[in-house]
């Protein structure tokens, strides 16, 4: 009775899922990591200055929109404990994007396409897992890529026309649309991109163009709103061109070698294309499946990640859903296109097994408390495991070693140290140790990615209100970075103290400073002060 | 002919042409294209080179691989004179000898859209020159062993389903197709072949089944003994497997890497799962059960001895027995057929189609490149001697083509050791995975000598190839020195390398003749000639 009522409403069966992925997520107030730890920190030591009142890119650097800062915020401020920010922040999310999920699936879909797509999508938003990795790769890494996939394809979804409109499916079409195009824009500028030219191509669709010009319409308005609270748009932006600067030109090869590494999916796409358009041929079908192909793999060249472009499984949704209506009324050459549902099922079933296995693994390695914690002591919750396969873990643990021994350097100082930094990939220290963050550095410094020696912002203005800088031995990026800023290092700062893996650094002038800006923190200039910050 | 009894002879006329068109694109070139594993080609060529000089596999020189795997590269050279066509032409060869009993099965067990799907998937993924799993780009002969026995043991599984209309000669014909398999299964790696011919013991128990079954066991015997008149090496060649097995294992890996080869493979078993339940659905078959189950068991242990991460064609093979079950079901059903949203009929062509495609899609493109790649003479021809034709090339594979560079360099390096140190004929020894340097010096091949020498595949710490007979012929014995810090120069350290197992032999009967930065060379110490020992030479200081 209940099983059949979900399958015939899938939005029901779509929300209790979503209850379920939350609760999985959630519930262990645990965060376990087997990779990536590196990568973990940047969005703790993200929730933790948003906790005491920074705002990004206004307080500190990041080419990442603020939702990738303000998820795990919220997550931390509602539990209150730094292991919990990302599974709570992600469940919120799940929980916030689920009565989206449910009103363009079950508006747009049969309960046949509706329910695997559901539930695919579902998974790949709540699973701690780079796509594409093992279920033995957990890590909170990267999750914004995630949300990114997950919101855009829903809005491609959105393709096709509402099965049954309703005197309420304009508005919430149009809410639906504004809300996750404002999404992928605020988490990550590329995903938002082409969010923005599909609701664009979606003006020339008659039938929807109704929707998609309000949808346009109100992500200016919104935008409009954000930026009148937030008043760092165009320092996003800066910090946006100066890592588009680092990354450089995109290159032929990568996008050959992105589409051979995706071929299996490219082929059950084409598959499911090539059947509808052979039912009966359509130019803006055509238009819609380049659309769902190409930007794609632009957007998966710019993520680090092994798999998944998850625009081609929302096409082949659509395509499934096209071929079942010709079928339904009888046009076109029906005959094979009638297991079109059957392949889309066979193209995202195993991912959504996958994801589904990897969620449990790491709500059962959260309750059973397995690992290791990170030791510093606002990190209790956070725990570093070692699975079947050793990965990097041997990196991580002596990574892990080395910010203990920070931490202990930095708790020797006979002050309780504030605005400390470190001149490698990220800074530990202001959220292990609850220090308070400095303000116009930051969020992180990934040599290639949004630093090198041809584009960088100067020393002074990076690190001009770091009071300590923490200067390793050994780390991630390090050496480029010491070799890059070494000049400036040595001319504002003077070493206090030396560790085997650390030196730290005192800002020479902070005793002077520290009357004079003690009063000024607060009022700050902070960054977004004109075009002339990034070079 | 074979062809004549299929239901289709469109589908069969359509594979045929496939098989050919695919020998061809191998064939015509001349040209081998590789893009990484040269130690692995060097093997397989310097086993061509031994067949050509009057070598016989297993008798005169062990491995743990089957003879055909000789003398197929054997066959190639022995048509076209040049070892850079020996591995194209030798698997054109193979393929249009395996293609009419591929077509034959699968056109008498599949309906014409299935046939044509696994037929082309299989003939596909005896052609393409890629170990399975790898890159489209990735191109490279290395493992084709491991494909032969995939495509065999694939079209073989099939013959589980009963054929879909019996002819005359039926019977006759599945034997000579089920036994035709089984023997190059057997000949080319005795994994495939246990596995084959525990099928055949299976199809005993099914009484519609086991005309054929019996009869092709019986074939396989006499074609055996037949071949051991003429081979007689039988002995050595179990020998040398249970050699590799004492070496390498029955399970290899720790769990962790077994479970993670499984997680690999983790898309096809879903799919294949899936199918299988629902045609098991309707069936309610045990044995159907066991059938599907062993082929998701026995594969996996199969790729668990391969060098090779992704590719259990056994599941392939379920996926279209699941589906030709599930059709046949169908077919009298009209109620299925009736359903608004969907058609089971359709679905289940187009969800085997999902299971096969990607790849035949994948091999397509590499043999494409393979051949595309031959014809535009890409990249570099090895810098060898007699292996001008074979050709290095950088499609996007940095890592492999540094790796490879490096290798070539300390070959060439060894080639010219050797050709200072002596001009003549004597056989020479590398204590490593292959060995290039009888082919390049034409120098004459040892007989007794494991050319393939590679820690935890045929060396390891339980068990070792004797050196009483590794070391009987060779003048020349080449140590390989792994560059400082390398994962190599570690297991040299510790003892894990062949150079390390016999380092002691090799002390006692060689001495250092000359060395390089990538090679030591030995030379086999004169033998103390005793009878004629004069005072004068018991003052030199005699060999230890």
């Amino acid at each position: 009775m209940i099983a059949s009522r979900l399958r015939t409403h899938p939005s029901w069966a779509i929300l209790l899922a979503a209850l379920l992925c939350a609760a999985l997520l959630a519930a262990p107030g645990q965060t376990i990591t087997t990779v990536y730890v590196n990568d973990l920190l940047i969005f703790l030591d993200g929730a933790h200055r948003i906790s005491v009142g920074q705002v990004p890119n206004r307080d500190f650097h990041t080419a990442l929109g603020p939702l990738a800062f303000y998820l795990p915020a919220a997550g931390y401020w509602l539990s209150g404990n730094l292991g919990s920010a990302l599974p709570t922040g992600m469940a919120l999310t799940v929980l916030t994007l689920a009565p989206v999920f449910a009103h363009v699936l079950s508006s747009r879909l049969a309960p046949l396409v509706a329910l695997p797509l559901g539930l695919f999508l579902l998974l790949i938003l709540a699973v701690p897992m780079n796509l594409g990795e093992s279920i033995g790769s957990l890590s909170f890494a990267m999750f914004y890529n995630r949300i990114g996939w997950a919101a855009l394809a829903l809005l491609l979804i959105m393709y096709l026309p509402a099965r049954a409109a309703g005197p309420r499916q304009i508005g919430l079409d149009t809410a639906c649309a504004t809300f996750l195009a404002l999404v992928t824009i605020y988490t990550k500028a590329t995903y938002g991109v082409v969010a923005l030219a599909f609701l664009s191509l979606m003006l020339i669709e008659r039938r929807q163009r109704l929707w998609a010009i309000s949808a346009l319409a109100a992500v200016l308005a919104g935008a409009l709103l954000v930026e009148a609270f937030w008043q760092s748009s165009g320092a996003h932006i800066e910090d946006l061109l100066l890592a588009s600067r680092v990354s450089g030109a995109m290159q032929a090869e990568e996008l050959v070698l992105g589409f051979l590494r995706h071929l299996a999916d490219y082929v059950l796409f084409a598959a499911l294309a090539v059947l509808v358009l052979w039912q009966r041929w359509s130019w803006r079908h055509a238009i819609f499946f380049a659309f769902c192909a190409v930007p794609g793999l632009l957007i998966v060249s710019q993520n680090s990640q092994p798999w998944g472009i998850i625009t081609l499984q929302a096409g082949a949704a659509v395509a499934a859903q096209l071929a079942i209506d010709a079928n339904q009324r009888g046009l076109g050459r029906t005959s094979i296109s009638a297991g079109a549902p059957v392949v889309f099922l066979a193209l995202v079933l195993p991912t959504t097994l996958h994801c589904f296995l990897a969620l449990g693994l790491h709500a059962g390695l959260a309750v059973a408390r397995a690992g290791e914690t990170f030791g510093l002591p606002r990190f209790d919750q956070i725990r570093l495991a070692q699975l079947w396969t050793p990965g990097d873990h041997q990196f991580s643990t002596r990574y892990l070693a080395s910010i203990r021994e920070g931490a202990r350097a930095l708790e020797g100082l006979p002050e309780k140290p504030e605005a400390v930094a470190v001149l490698d990939f990220v800074n530990p220290f202001s959220a292990g140790l609850g220090l308070k963050p400095p303000r116009g550095d930051s969020a992180w410094l990934h040599w290639g990615r949004n630093v090198s020696t041809e584009h960088h912002l100067p020393g002074e203005e990076l690190f001009g209100n770091v009071r300590f800088l923490l200067e390793p031995r050994w780390g991630i990026n390090n050496l480029p970075l010491s070799e890059l800023y070494g000049p400036h290092i040595r001319q504002a700062y003077e070493p206090v103290i030396e560790t085997a893996s650390w030196t730290v650094h005192l800002r020479r002038d902070a005793t002077r400073a520290d009357q004079r800006t003690a009063g000024n923190l607060g009022a700050g200039p902070g960054l977004g002060h004109g075009s002339g910050n990034t070079r | 002919m074979q062809i004549a009894t299929l239901r289709f002879p469109s589908a069969a006329t359509l594979l045929l042409g496939l098989a050919v068109l695919c020998a061809a694109m191998l064939a015509l070139p001349g040209q081998t294209i590789t893009t990484r594993y040269l130690p692995d080609l060097f093997r397989i060529l310097d086993g061509a080179y031994r067949v050509s000089s009057g070598l016989v596999p297993h008798r005169d020189f062990h491995t743990p691989l089957g003879p055909l795997t000789a003398y197929i590269p054997a066959a190639g050279y022995g048509l076209t004179g040049s070892y850079g066509a020996a591995m194209p032409v030798g698997m054109a060869l193979l393929l249009l000898a395996v293609a009419p009993a591929v077509i034959a099965i699968v056109g008498s067990r599949l309906q014409p859209v299935l046939a044509l799907l696994f037929g082309a998937f299989l003939l596909l993924v005896l052609a393409v020159p890629i170990n399975l799993g790898e890159g489209v780009t990735s191109l490279t002969f290395a493992k084709f062993y491991n494909r032969i026995g995939w495509v065999a043991l694939g079209a073989l599984l099939v013959m589980y389903l009963k054929p879909a209309k019996v002819r005359a000669g039926q019977d006759m014909r599945d034997a000579l197709a089920a036994a035709f398999l089984t023997l190059v299964m057997v000949y080319t790696k005795a994994t495939y072949g246990v596995v084959a011919l525990g099928f055949l013991a299976f199809m005993l128990f099914d009484k519609d089944q086991r005309r054929w079954a019996v009869r092709a066991l019986f074939i396989v015997a006499v074609a055996a003994l037949l071949v051991e008149v003429v081979w007689r090496s039988h002995a050595s060649y179990a020998e040398s497997l249970m050699l590799a097995l004492d070496v390498s294992g029955a399970l290899r890996g720790s769990w962790g890497q077994i479970l993670d080869h499984i997680l690999v493979n983790f898309a096809d078993f879903v799919l294949v799962g899936l199918i299988a339940i629902w045609a098991l659905r309707r069936t309610r078959s045990l044995r159907d059960a066991v059938f599907y189950a062993g082929c998701a068991a026995l594969g996996f242990l199969l790729i668990n001895q391969n060098f090779q991460a992704w590719g259990i064609v056994t599941l392939h093979a379920a996926a279209a027995v699941a589906a030709e079950t599930l059709l046949r079901r169908m077919g009298g059903d009209a109620d299925e057929v009736a359903s608004s949203t969907w058609s089971p009929i359709a679905g289940t062509k187009l969800l085997f189609a999902a299971i096969v495609l990607p790849t035949v899609v994948h091999c397509t493109l590499s043999l494409g490149l393979h051949a595309g790649a031959a014809v535009a003479r890409a990249g570099e021809a090895l810098p060898i001697p007699h292996l001008d034709r074979v050709r290095l090339a950088n499609l996007w594979t940095w890592g492999d083509h540094g790796t490879s560079l490096e290798y070539l360099a300390a070959v060439a390096e060894g080639v010219n050791l050797l050709k200072a140190a002596s001009s003549g004929s004597e056989p020479v020894l590398v204590l490593d995975i292959a060995n290039p340097f009888a082919l390049a010096t034409d120098r004459s091949p040892a007989r007794g000598e494991t050319p393939w020498l590679q820690w935890e595949r045929t060396v390891g710490p339980s068990a070792s190839p004797r050196p009483e007979i590794l070391f009987a012929q060779p003048h020349f014995v080449l140590e390989p020195k792994p560059a400082p810090g390398s994962d190599a120069a570690g297991a040299l350290a510790s003892g894990k390398h062949p150079a390390a197992a016999y380092a002691a032999y090799l002390g006692a009967h060689f001495e250092i003749a000359a060395e390089t930065g990538s090679w030591k060379l030995h030379r086999r110490r004169a033998a103390p000639v005793q009878t004629s020992c004069r005072a004068s030479c018991t003052a030199e200081p005699g060999p230890l």
